[in-house]
C-alpha cells in the first residue's frame, strides 16, 4: 500500500513541485497551506510523513511541529521542514521543535525522495 | 518623471513636501510588486500542471503499450502475445503432424494395395494353370470318345463319361475365363487407386514442406515484429524515464518562482513600512497626490499595470487580435 505524504506549505506552486515529486515515486499526498491546516488534515487521516514550510500564514512550521510533538500516536512521525532558511540557529529551532530533517529550498527531487525514503519507518 | 526628488530640500516643509510625493508611488510599487508575484506564481502553476498532465500521459502511454504487448496487467497471461504466437505454433505444428499421419495412413494402404496386387498376379498364375488341367481334361475326354467308338457299344457307357468330362472342361474353362476377368477387373481398381494414392501422397508431401515452409517463415516475422515493438516499448520507456528526470530538473528550475515571490514580499514589507514612518512625518499635509497617480498611469503599458491604480481605467480593445 501506498505511504501518504503531508505536504505544508502556503505556496501552492511548492505544493505542487513537492506533490508532482512525491506522487511520481508512488506516494499519495496530502495538501495543506498553513500549520492549523495541516493539524487538521493529521487528525483526520493517518500520514507517514510530513514535509513542511517554515514560514507560513496562521500557524508557522515550528510551532506546527511542536503541536503534533504533543499528539501522543505523533511522537516518531518523521517531519521534515522544506524551507528557504538556512541559518545554524534556525536549524536547532527546528531540532528543538522536533523535526526529523532539514531540507532547504530549492530542493532536489531525487535527493527529496532519498531522505524521505530514508526518515520512513 | 516630474514628481521625483530633483533638489536638496532647504527647509523641513520642502522635505516633507517631496516625502508626501514620494508615498503615493511607494503604495504603487508595493501593489504592482505583490501583482507581479501573483502573476509569477499562476504561471508557475500552470506549467507546473502541464508538467504533471505530460509525465502521466506519458506513463500511461507506456503503461498501455506494456500492457497491449503482455496481454493483461498479469505477465504470465495467455493473451499476451508471446502466448498467442507459441499457441499458433502449436496449433500448426499439429495439424502438421495430422498431415504428417495422413500420409502414413496412405501409405499403409498403398503398401495393402501392393499386396492385393500380388494375390491377383498369383490368382493369375493359378488360372494359367488351371487353363492346362482344362485342356488336358479336353483332351482325355476326346481321346475316351475316340477309344469308346473304337470299343463299340460295349464302350457306349465309357462314351458317355468321356462325354460328361469334355463337358466339364468346357465349363471349367468358362469359369476360369471368369475369374480371369473379375482378377483382371481387380488389378486395374488396384492399379488406379495405387496410382491416385502414390500421386496423392506425393502432393501432400509437397504441400507439407510447402506449408512448412511458410509457416515457419509467418511465425518469424511475427516474432520478429513482436521483438521490434517490444524493442520500441523498452525504448520509450527508456525515453519516458529521461523525460521524467528532464521534469523532474524543470521542476527544481521552477522553484525560483517560490524564492523570488518570497523576496518580493520582503520588498513589500519594507515598501510600507518605509511608507508608514514616512506618512507618519506628512500626516499634517494636505497633498493631491492624483496628478502623481494619472502620470504614473500614462507611463504604463499594459492595462493590468493601470488596474493596481484602481478606478480611472482606459477604454481597451475587445481581443488580442483586431484587424483595422
Amino acid at each position: 500500500m501506498a505511504k501518504t505524504a503531508l505536504i505544508v506549505d502556503d505556496s501552492t506552486t511548492m505544493r505542487q513541485m513537492v506533490a508532482f515529486t512525491l506522487r511520481e515515486a508512488g506516494y499519495q499526498v496530502i495538501e495543506a497551506e498553513h500549520g492549523q491546516d495541516a493539524l487538521d488534515k493529521i487528525c483526520a487521516q493517518p500520514v507517514n510523513v510530513v514535509i513542511t514550510d517554515l514560514n507560513m500564514p496562521v500557524m508557522d512550521g515550528f510551532t506546527f511541529i511542536k503541536n503534533v510533538r504533543a499528539m501522543p500516536n505523533h511522537k516518531f512521525l518523521p517531519i521534515l521542514m522544506l524551507t528557504t532558511e538556512s541559518q545554524l540557529s534556525k536549524k536547532e529551532q527546528g531540532k528543538a521543535a522536533g523535526a526529523t530533517g532539514w531540507i532547504v529550498k530549492p530542493f532536489d527531487p531525487e535527493k527529496l525522495l532519498q531522505v524521505v525514503a530514508k526518515v520512513l519507518p | 518623471m516630474d514628481h521625483q526628488v530633483k533638489v536638496d530640500p532647504t527647509s523641513d516643509g520642502e522635505l516633507k513636501a517631496q516625502i508626501a510625493v514620494a508615498l503615493p508611488i511607494l503604495g504603487v510599487m508595493g501593489m504592482q510588486l505583490k501583482e507581479t508575484a501573483s502573476q509569477i506564481e499562476s504561471a508557475v502553476v500552470e506549467v507546473c500542471a502541464k508538467f504533471q498532465s505530460m509525465a502521466d500521459r506519458s506513463r500511461a502511454g507506456v503503461s498501455g503499450a506494456a500492457e497491449l504487448l503482455s496481454g493483461g496487467n498479469d505477465s504470465q497471461s495467455t493473451n499476451s502475445v508471446e502466448a498467442l504466437i507459441a499457441e499458433a505454433s502449436r496449433t500448426i505444428e499439429t495439424l502438421l503432424r495430422h498431415t504428417q499421419d495422413s500420409a502414413a495412413v496412405s501409405n499403409s494402404a498403398i503398401e495393402r494395395i501392393k499386396r492385393v496386387q500380388e494375390a491377383t498376379d498369383h490368382i493369375s498364375k493359378s488360372l494359367t494353370q488351371l487353363d492346362d488341367i482344362t485342356i488336358g481334361n479336353r483332351l482325355l475326354a476326346v481321346n475316351a470318345r475316340i477309344q469308346a467308338v473304337y470299343a463299340g457299344d460295349k464302350a457306349a457307357g465309357f462314351g458317355g463319361v468321356a462325354n460328361e468330362i469334355g463337358v466339364q472342361a468346357k465349363r471349367s474353362a468358362e469359369i476360369v475365363e471368369m475369374i480371369r476377368s473379375v482378377s483382371g477387373e481387380l488389378r486395374y481398381i488396384a492399379n488406379s487407386a495405387l496410382t491416385d494414392l502414390q500421386s496423392m501422397v506425393v502432393e501432400d508431401q509437397k504441400a507439407y514442406v510447402r506449408s512448412k515452409v511458410e509457416v515457419d517463415r509467418v511465425l518469424a516475422d511475427f516474432r520478429f515484429m513482436n521483438n521490434s515493438t517490444r524493442e520500441f516499448i523498452c525504448k520509450m520507456q527508456s525515453e519516458s524515464e529521461s523525460v521524467a528526470k528532464e521534469i523532474s530538473g524543470a521542476v527544481r528550475s521552477l522553484q525560483f518562482q517560490d524564492r523570488i515571490s518570497q523576496r518580493i514580499g520582503h520588498v513589500i514589507a519594507e515598501l510600507d513600512r518605509i511608507k508608514t514612518d514616512l506618512g507618519a512625518h506628512c500626516k499634517d499635509m494636505d497633498f493631491d497626490d492624483r496628478p502623481i497617480l494619472r502620470q504614473l498611469s500614462e507611463s504604463y503599458t499594459m492595462q493590468e499595470e493601470r488596474n493596481v491604480l484602481g478606478g480611472d481605467s482606459q477604454e481597451t480593445s475587445a481581443g488580442d487580435v483586431e484587424l483595422f
